[in-house]
């Protein structure tokens, strides 16, 4: 005590620093049982922020990478009646691909139509795509329930009529009663007003992804859609799928500007209207709704558990103090000022949530990463994954790490077991050394 | 489902109903005789044309060549000569069902009900139209509101409004006919708001079998009013005759 | 030395280790307290899971076809017109016969085209009682022009206001409905647009029409059907017992054996709703493993250090003769006595939340933006806390389970204490 009375602030608090580290290690039981509940609580606000930021991309990659892609561009008369003639023209492809290397695009065209096979006939979506292009940005067309997928020529009939190869949707097949090898009649109003008709033969039936697509969605290849149609003018939709989706917003604004000065350079006709991007969130906006709230939910359940933690250590710290008024007694007695003692409760939490801070953050980045490559598998439970807003999910949560989360966590934790520490201490600054000598 | 297309309820039924009633030589009618008339008439007549429809939009310009037959409102059959792409194409109408042949790959679809109110031949008419059962005598309730002369001719006004339970889309049917030939000059399809939606117009009349008999008929649309569907007749035959199975699928698929 | 079995009956045990708890008050006041908590949140949290759950499965069973329905084999997988039960005066009988505890509503469904001057569009069209179908709660609320159907309006029909604009329709205004017949005809009927709503569900707003079920009738007379039987798409059935659903489907399934119909629940009906709850139950569980974790850590660290501090007094227990045996079931006795109290104060806790949630609700609407619709349904913007006999059950169990298993490492090692080592302590 002379020692500490003598020295210098400097020394002094090297000193107490000495003390309160010591302290912690005198009861070396407690201590660790102390730890690992700080540790437990910071390992389980990691993990479940974790959770929370894995599910919620999780969710935006399968929003995206079915069909929707990233982004998405349009003719304003598309997007308002499914304008036929709203295109955008086949240079603006070439332009595109040629000023943004990085991202993927896959042009689609779109028509209404008639589909008869020998069972029945029923109103169809016809849709376009490129399929080495589309297979670069959506994962449409691997989810295949039977055949092949294959969009070219299938073969000649007797009388040299070329067929081609579509794939169908599910509900479709089934109402039809389609499965590979059949054929399908497709009539439309052409481009040119006349009547598009044309023979094909059903290469694969895609599993359920998007119920539109699948209760009447019938898929071609550009080159078989221009012969159906008489459609050359360019592309109804261009669906873009970026590698590094927080880059999402500068792409996007940097495609605005290119299409502004596209539009300059080749115009368009005035009837299409403008061109326009937008990315996932505006295209599904219930999806995009969905995920808003189920992010606030999930936010607010993890608020809870951060809670829940800190209670626990409030719980520890309250405890280890709690213990030994007595030692603190004796303390005050033998001529300890109050602050410094105030100081040493302060400073052995201060260890104690380092020490805590240090293994947890390194156990919680194990089980994080973990998470990231293994997930919680419910495959058990649900093995075809479950339908959410539309989508299908795989059934397996994953978590995804973010270093900002884990330096979050310790300082959340800090702040907590300072507040925690502050009761005790301040309980300690209160005592009356008489009582608890006694 | 095909694109947004005007509905033209009537139109097609009419301009036939007219060219039917054109047959008889007119006399001074009362409003329901004259309605009964040009209902009765369509019954049982038969009639073979050949025509051009030419299609005016605002995305495409189209000429076809047309050769139709009919008897009464039920049955017709109406096959493209040209252009050469297109030829062949063959529609069939048999009471309330539509079907179309499609040379191109030798097969015959069904128009589905839910096709109906979509183009017919890439015009503004609609399948629809050419399957309506609905009749002046049923739906509406007719009435002369005007005779005398109009751009120096002696007409008669025939103001139709649909009956309280009519399945009609219309407000008002106003028609012009010639007060001696009763040959029709327009007519007009007003909403319930009373807004002018579509007019179909006929002229370059022709003396056929004795009878007037207008050999254009022009079909416009109020709201786009650079588009318009015009059918021009280069013959017609009344009273032909026509085998038995005459209108059916298997003489759908042979009518080349 | 003399082997002496002492001997402690369990009365005293459990005398002994609730002083034992209390000698420790405010250790064991703040662990209470924080498995209370824990134990709280969880009960908040399942319960506002369950609460939003089932407002969505009652307002998607409302707007929908209610717990049961009953129609045509088929129609489920391809629904089409001319799949209707023709004898539904005669169904409808034996449904009352059976004296059902809910409501029996005929409904027909059909698919048609509706046309105005202007333009077309696929429509459904459900003909209903404008007066007690359930459907009228949901929908009346939201008539944005004209008014609601009045019994006997035999040509009046409410559209959604998706579809007025693509009609260009007004309230008064002529929508012509047509449908084909299984015979290929097609057939026509004129309706008078009386209201038009705002549902801000698309699928609603665009494609549904809306008429007494007389009016919709005449297309089922267009099928071949004989109106006097009172022909009908299907029955839909609402109970006032959601949980008596089972039983009353053997019951009809029973019943109706003999008849060319299939009773199907709401789980086969609106199976999109179905894996939308799973999913967020599945979440729900999750959380409830968090807490749980947290609770597990809470009692182990109390129960724990109040072992090893007492290894001293534990050593003088065994030397003066009380057996291994006795000492696990001490130290298990306060482990239990801890979670007896624990849940007791969780019940008090929790119970109070969810009572004062379950009574005057939480508003989420500032997080949804007004009323939301989700999985083909909605979602009410406040939502109560409810908690069945089985999840009271289930998370007593649980928690109770919990915080006894992690008394027993305490229990064992204090019953592994050497007397002699430890009384050199």
């Amino acid at each position: 005590m002379h020692n500490l009375a003598t020295a210098s602030p400097f020394g002094r608090l090297f000193i107490l620093l000495f003390i309160a580290w010591r302290n912690i290690w005198r009861n070396p039981v407690r201590s660790v049982l102390t730890i690992a509940a700080l540790a437990g609580g910071l390992i389980m606000v990691i993990l479940y922020a974790s959770l929370l930021e894995g599910m919620t991309r999780q969710m935006v990659q399968y929003a995206t990478e079915v069909s929707t892609g990233h982004l998405q561009t349009h003719r304003q008369a598309f997007m308002d009646d499914q304008d036929l003639y709203a295109t955008l023209p086949w240079p603006y492809l070439e332009r595109i691909e040629r000023d943004f290397p990085a991202i993927h695009i896959a042009p689609r065209l779109y028509a209404a139509g008639l589909a008869s096979s020998t069972a029945t006939s029923t109103g169809v979506l016809i849709k376009a795509v490129d399929p080495e292009r589309e297979a670069e940005v959506t994962t449409m067309l691997s989810h295949v329930r039977s055949g092949e997928v294959n969009l070219g020529i299938a073969d000649t009939t007797a009388t040299g009529l070329v067929r081609y190869n579509v794939v169908v949707g599910a509900q479709l097949a089934k109402n039809m009663k389609l499965i590979p090898g059949s054929e399908l009649v497709l009539v439309t109003q052409a481009a040119d007003g006349s009547i598009g008709n044309n023979l094909y033969r059903v290469a694969a039936v895609l599993r359920p992804l998007e119920p539109n697509f699948d209760r009447m969605g019938v898929l071609l290849s550009i080159e078989a859609y221009r012969q159906l149609m008489y459609l050359d003018s360019g592309f109804h939709e261009l669906a873009i799928k970026l590698d590094d989706i927080d880059a999402l917003s500068g792409v996007q604004a940097a495609l605005d500007a290119e299409m502004l000065t596209l539009q300059v350079e080749h115009p368009l006709d005035k009837l299409g209207g403008m061109a326009v991007v937008r990315n996932w969130r505006q295209l599904t906006p219930a999806i995009s709704d969905m995920l808003q709230l189920s992010r606030s939910m999930l936010v607010l359940i993890g608020l809870i558990v951060v809670g829940l933690a800190s209670l626990g250590m409030l719980n520890t710290m309250l405890m280890a103090v709690h213990e030994r008024t007595h030692e603190f007694g004796i303390l005050l007695c033998l001529g300890m000022k109050r602050r410094w003692l105030l100081l040493m409760v302060l400073l052995e939490s201060f260890f104690l949530a380092l020490v805590s801070a240090v293994v947890g953050s390194m156990l919680g980045t194990l089980l994080a990463r973990y998470l990231e490559e293994h997930g919680i598998d419910f495959s058990a439970s649900m093995p075809d994954g479950y339908d959410w807003a539309g989508m299908v999910f795989e059934p397996v949560m994953k978590g995804y790490l973010e270093p900002g989360q884990i330096v979050e966590a310790c300082l959340l934790m800090f702040v907590v077991t300072f507040f925690a520490s502050l009761i005790p201490a301040w309980r300690t600054v209160r005592l009356k050394p008489a009582e608890v000598l006694r | 489902m095909i694109r947004e297309f005007s509905r033209y309820g009537m139109v097609w039924t009419v301009a036939l109903f007219i060219l039917a009633a054109v047959a008889q030589p007119a006399q001074a009618m009362q409003v329901e005789e004259l309605i009964h008339h040009i209902d009765e008439l369509w019954r049982g007549e038969t009639s073979q044309a050949n025509m051009t429809m030419t299609v005016k939009t605002r995305r495409y310009e189209r000429s076809m060549t047309l050769e139709a037959w009919s008897r009464g409102k039920e049955y017709s059959l109406v096959v493209i000569r040209d252009p050469v792409k297109d030829r062949g194409i063959a529609t069939l109408k048999v009471i309330g069902n539509i079907w179309n042949y499609l040379p191109k790959i030798n097969r015959v679809t069904k128009v589905p009900s839910s096709m109906m109110s979509g183009s017919w031949m890439g015009s503004h008419f609609t399948n629809d139209d050419l399957v309506k059962e609905s009749t002046y005598e049923d739906d509406y309730n007719s009435s002369i509101s005007f005779e005398g002369e109009r751009s120096g001719k002696l007409i008669y006004e025939i103001s139709s409004l649909p009956k309280p339970d009519a399945a009609v889309v219309w407000g008002k049917v106003v028609m012009e006919i010639d007060q001696q030939t009763l040959a029709p000059y327009h007519s007009r399809y007003y909403d319930e708001e009373g807004a002018l939606i579509r007019t179909l117009s006929f002229d370059r009349n022709k003396v056929i079998d004795g009878h007037a008999v207008p050999m254009r008929l022009s079909l416009q649309p109020e709201d786009k009013p650079d588009e318009s569907t015009v059918i021009l007749y280069q013959n017609i035959k009344f009273g032909v005759s026509l085998e038995a199975g005459f209108f059916s699928l298997q003489n759908l698929q042979k009518r080349r | 030395m003399i082997r002496q079995r002492s001997h402690m009956p369990l009365f005293m045990l459990v005398k002994l280790a609730w002083r034992n708890l209390w000698r420790h008050r405010r250790r064991t006041v703040i662990t209470l307290s924080s498995i209370a908590i824990g134990f709280g949140l969880a009960v908040v949290s399942i319960g506002i899971g369950d609460g939003s759950h089932n407002s969505m499965i009652r307002n998607a069973i409302k707007l929908g076809e209610g717990h049961l329905a009953l129609q045509m084999p088929g129609y489920l997988e391809a629904p089409a017109n001319y799949k209707y039960l023709a004898d539904g005066r005669s169904l409808q009988a034996k449904l009352e016969a059976l004296q059902i505890d809910g409501k029996v509503e005929a409904r027909i469904s059909l698919q048609t085209l509706a046309s105005s001057a202007n333009n077309s569009v696929g429509a459904g069209l459900e003909g209903m009682n404008v007066i007690s179908d359930p459907r009228v709660a949901m929908l009346r609320p939201k008539i944005i022009t004209g008014h609601w159907l009045e019994p006997g309006d035999h040509r009046g029909v409410l559209i959604g206001d998706g579809m007025a604009r693509k009609l260009k329709l007004k309230v008064g205004g002529k929508v012509v409905l047509m449908a084909g017949t299984q015979g290929g005809d097609s057939q026509a009927q004129l309706g008078r647009v009386r209201g038009i709503f705002d549902s801000h569900v698309d699928e609603l707003d665009d494609f549904l029409v809306l008429s007494d079920i007389d009016f919709a009738r005449r297309f089922l007379t267009g099928e071949g059907a004989d109106v006097e039987r009172l022909p009908v798409t299907r029955f839909s059935l609402f109970l006032n017992d959601p949980d008596s659903m089972a039983q009353w489907k053997g019951v009809i399934q029973a019943s109706l054996a003999d008849e060319e119909v299939v009773v199907l629940d709401w789980h086969e009906m609106m199976p999109q709703l179905v894996q939308f709850i799973v999913i967020d139950d599945a979440g729900n569980y999750v959380f409830l493993t968090l807490i749980l974790i947290m609770v597990v850590f809470g009692i182990l660290n109390t129960v724990l250090m109040s072992v090893l501090e007492r290894t001293r007094e534990f050593g003088l227990l065994r030397a003066l003769g009380l057996g291994r045996y006795h000492l696990l079931l001490l130290v298990l006795c306060e482990s239990v006595l801890l979670s007896v109290l624990a849940v007791l104060i969780g019940w008090v806790v929790g119970g109070g939340a969810h009572w004062w949630i379950s009574t005057h609700g939480i508003d989420f609407s500032a997080m949804m933006g007004g009323e939301m619709s989700i999985a083909g349904t909605f979602m009410d913007p406040v939502i109560y806390t409810e908690l069945s006999q089985g999840r009271v059950i289930q998370l007593t169990v649980i928690v109770f389970a919990v915080t006894l298993a992690s008394g027993i490492y305490p229990a064992l090692k204090a019953a592994r204490v050497a007397p002699v080592a430890a009384l050199r302590t």
